[in-house]
């Protein structure tokens, strides 16, 4: 079930806000377990039941880690989440879990996400950066809490403690989340489905007859619809998850055009990245810089997708990020070229099709502008302008300009709450209409 | 102000998801959209299979995606936003400022399914076969469409379709026919299929090959029974950017239709006219071209030759087949929308000395068209 579909908007949302909200204090955790569970549910009963066995393993065998031959319950606690981790990406294991899902790519990432939660935590016991958490329910709720169950953000178990610890609700903090699901859905369902549709263009036109700007164009097309895409939703997330009074970090810090590769890197799917680096990288690095930053972005890679072109992806994000550190330098036209290539292979299905569209960025096949490239570009340069400049630091710094001047912030202020209602109803009338090109179009 | 603004958007749009949930859980559900031309997806029953599997859930999902309040003026705004953004394409429908045309191309060809079907049908009967393929307003009118869609696909589909049928059946080229009229109103603005008008310029060279000579323009009586049509694209983008269309009919002086039967399923006949005006003040203005569909029609005429002709169509015929009216005493229409109607065994083929496919190319390219004949 998709934050982005009309049930979940008009039904769920308010439903379950609703009763959060009408509940006494010492009965939220519970009610909000069974809220998640109910969500875990709709998507399949049968993956409700894995998840809830895996949460009764991985809480006893967290228990045990710090006992006797807890090493060993250690690594087959982690061998046993690794497996199923791999096992239920591919489709045949998906089917049985997500039957009606497992043609959508999309809605199984979730499995991500929870699995490397596991895998956190239980590391986290062992390497006694954090206790086994003896209350069930709130083990439970860390893997299950709804708002987070799709695609994150990936949080360690101590950090999710204290926002259950510290939760709060009021309106305002209510209005906060609102408004932060309101921003996500306007991000995913406005912008990032407008740019998708020239990306499904170009990457159906025959090579031979790409020019260079079509090209990049299309691939421009595909990062900017990507990236509103996932950031919305996990701004969705976020938002959801203020609405119950719990704060998550944010994944995403305007990430473009920023000075450097790691800089860039930095601030996207930023909790995602953090789990990486935590257990990937941050182990491996005492062998090797390089060594440690290729496996761990291939391994991102991977994650996303088990695929030969995210595998290359990693592999030149790793290497790039590596040879940005041994240089000292930072530079624009450098992170640009490195990620635009790593793009072209993230977004293809092939890396056949990688290769032609690289030729055809550099012009070897149709020249470097035609009649259609100008096409595209009339077509959908306004919507990629607003993309471009809405993802930097710049738009970030004139809404913080504008809320900070004192003779804006009011109206600003007041104009706000309609804004908010105009893009919620746009949102909604599109995805009423047609749909919304989720994530997993992007991935098929 | 910042708190006034986090509690204001709360409030309002609380307000906002309450209400709209509730008008839509109250309110009396719709089983059609007229506005679409579809089902619309109603509350599912309760199966613990499909619950255990998230089937259920799916099927909720669609009745409030179908059956949410508001949902015309969602579809309104959605269109008056996308007709002004990126390719102005709505739904797959692309919104030229003097006509709709479908965007959804399908270039794969006709496949090799339908092309066995009719030769196999052809070899079975001793009647001379005619194959009339229609184009769709996009390919006639693709140099309106984006340059990514190839100039004239529809045309090599259709031309690469008539290579694979047998010599043994005549082929009519409707294409190059119609792409000769394109300046006049011979598709509707806001619909893939041709006008009466676009159906006679095909019917003039049609009706020759058939062995006929074609009854003049100026012959007929033409009433213009209604200028407000919309059509499927409308249906499906619900774009106010072109013109409503206008629904002509012909009638002939010279030759009555005596009776149209039409046959049910279960072969139960009923009475039918050339032209039901009736849908006029429905949401299916086409249907005036006889009537609703029907898995066969016997249309008797006064023409006096005692020849017999068998239509397999789609809808598209449906405004072409009048035209036939003036040159055969009986015409059996089969429509190829009935594949589980065995029309072989109630109707003798090879009682008609002549068969005429009608169907528009677009609908060539689903692999199941034409199953009727299997």
């Amino acid at each position: 079930m998709e934050f982005t579909s009309v049930f979940f908007i008009i039904f769920f949302l308010p439903v379950s806000v609703i009763i959060y909200y009408l509940t006494p204090a010492r009965y939220k955790p519970a009610v909000l377990l069974a809220i998640s569970s109910a969500y875990c549910a709709m998507i399949s009963v049968y993956l409700l039941v894995l998840v809830y066995i895996l949460i009764v393993l991985n809480y006893f065998l967290a228990m045990n880690i710090n006992k006797k031959s807890g090493r060993l319950i250690y690594f087959l606690s982690l061998s046993m989440n690794t497996v199923l981790l791999t096992a239920l990406k591919t489709k045949p294991v998906l089917s049985l879990v997500m039957p009606v899902y497992s043609q959508n790519v999309f809605l199984p990432v979730c499995i991500s996400f929870f699995m490397l939660e596991f895998i956190g935590y239980i590391t986290d016991i062992y390497r006694r950066k954090g206790i086994p958490e003896k209350n069930f329910l709130n083990f439970a709720l860390y893997i299950l809490f709804f708002p987070r169950f799709i695609m994150g953000a990936v949080v360690p178990y101590q950090d999710f403690y204290v926002f259950m610890k510290h939760s709060r609700i009021n309106l305002s903090i209510l209005g906060r989340g609102l408004i932060m699901f309101i921003k996500g859905l306007a991000k995913n369902v406005i912008i990032g489905n407008s740019l998708y549709p020239l990306w499904e263009t170009v990457k159906n036109i025959q090579p031979e007859k790409l020019s260079a700007l079509s090209a990049l164009l299309g691939i421009s097309a595909f990062t900017f619809s990507f990236y509103f895409c996932l950031s919305g939703i996990l701004d969705m997330s976020a938002g959801i998850s203020c609405c119950f009074g719990y704060k998550i970090p944010p994944d995403f810090d305007h990430p473009f055009f920023t000075s450097g590769l790691s800089d860039f890197l930095s601030r996207w799917h930023i909790n995602t990245v953090k789990w990486f680096r935590e257990y990937i990288f941050m182990p491996l690095e005492k062998i090797s810089f390089t060594l440690a930053s290729v496996i761990m972005w291939v391994l991102v890679g991977l994650w996303y997708e088990i695929s030969w072109n995210k595998l290359i992806w990693g592999l030149i994000t790793g290497l790039a990020v590596s040879a940005e550190k041994f240089t000292g330098r930072k530079n624009v036209i450098y992170t640009f070229i490195v990620s635009m290539l790593g793009w072209i292979f993230f977004s293809c299905s092939s890396t056949e099709a990688s290769v032609m569209l690289i030729k055809s960025l550099f012009g070897m096949n149709h020249g470097f502008a035609d009649s259609l490239s100008f096409y595209f570009l009339k077509s959908y340069i306004v919507i990629l302008l607003i993309a471009i400049y809405t993802s930097t630091d710049l738009f970030k710094n004139l809404t913080e300009k504008i809320k900070d001047n004192h003779y804006l912030s009011v109206p600003f202020g007041i104009a706000m709450p309609f804004i908010d209602m105009i893009l919620l109803v746009i949102s909604i009338a599109i995805i009423t209409s047609d749909g919304s090109h989720s994530l997993s179009s992007m991935f098929g | 102000m910042k708190e006034f603004r986090k509690k204001a958007s709360a409030i309002l749009v609380m307000i906002f998801l309450v209400f709209i949930m509730l008008y839509t859980l109250f309110r009396e559900k719709g089983e059609i959209s007229f506005q679409e031309n579809r089902k619309l997806a109603q509350l599912p029953d309760l199966s613990i299979s499909e619950f255990l599997s998230g089937k259920s859930s799916v099927k909720l999902m669609n009745f409030f995606s179908d059956q949410i309040a508001g949902r015309s003026r969602f579809i309104k705004i959605y269109a008056d936003i996308s007709s002004g953004n990126g390719e102005s394409k709505i739904n797959g429908v692309f919104a030229n400022e003097n006509m709709l045309l479908n965007g959804n191309i399908n270039l794969s060809g006709i496949s090799d399914s339908v092309v066995n079907r009719v030769n196999n049908f052809a070899e079975k009967y001793s009647s001379s076969f005619y194959f009339i393929a229609v184009p769709s307003s996009d390919g006639i009118y693709s140099n309106l469409l984006p340059e990514y869609i190839p100039d004239d696909f529809q045309s090599e589909q259709i031309q690469n379709f008539y290579d694979r049928l047998s010599p043994g059946i005549r082929k009519i080229n409707a294409f190059n026919i119609l792409k000769n009229f394109s300046d006049e109103y011979i598709y509707y603005r806001t619909d893939t299929k041709w006008t009466a008008y676009g159906a006679y310029c095909v019917y003039r060279t049609a009706i020759q090959k058939l062995g006929f000579i074609p009854v003049a323009y100026d012959k007929f009586t033409i009433e213009h029974v209604t200028s407000g049509f919309r059509g499927n694209l409308y249906n499906i983008s619900q774009c106010d950017i072109a013109k409503n269309d206008f629904i002509d009919i012909y009638y002939s002086d010279s030759i009555n239709i005596q009776s149209i039967t039409a046959y049910d399923e279960n072969l139960n006949q009923s009475s039918r006219s050339l032209y039901d005006k009736s849908f006029l003040n429905s949401r299916y203005m086409y249907n005036i071209y006889l009537g609703e569909d029907a898995p066969a029609l016997k249309i008797k005429t006064s023409v006096n030759n005692n020849k017999k002709l068998m239509v397999i169509k789609d809808s598209c015929a449906d405004c072409f087949i009048p035209f036939l009216t003036q040159h055969y005493s009986e015409i059996t229409v089969i429509s190829a929308d009935y594949s589980g109607f065995s029309f072989t065994d109630y109707f003798n083929v090879n009682s008609y000395e002549q068969i005429l496919f009608v169907c528009s190319a677009e609908n060539l390219t689903n692999p199941d068209m034409l199953d009727i004949l299997d």
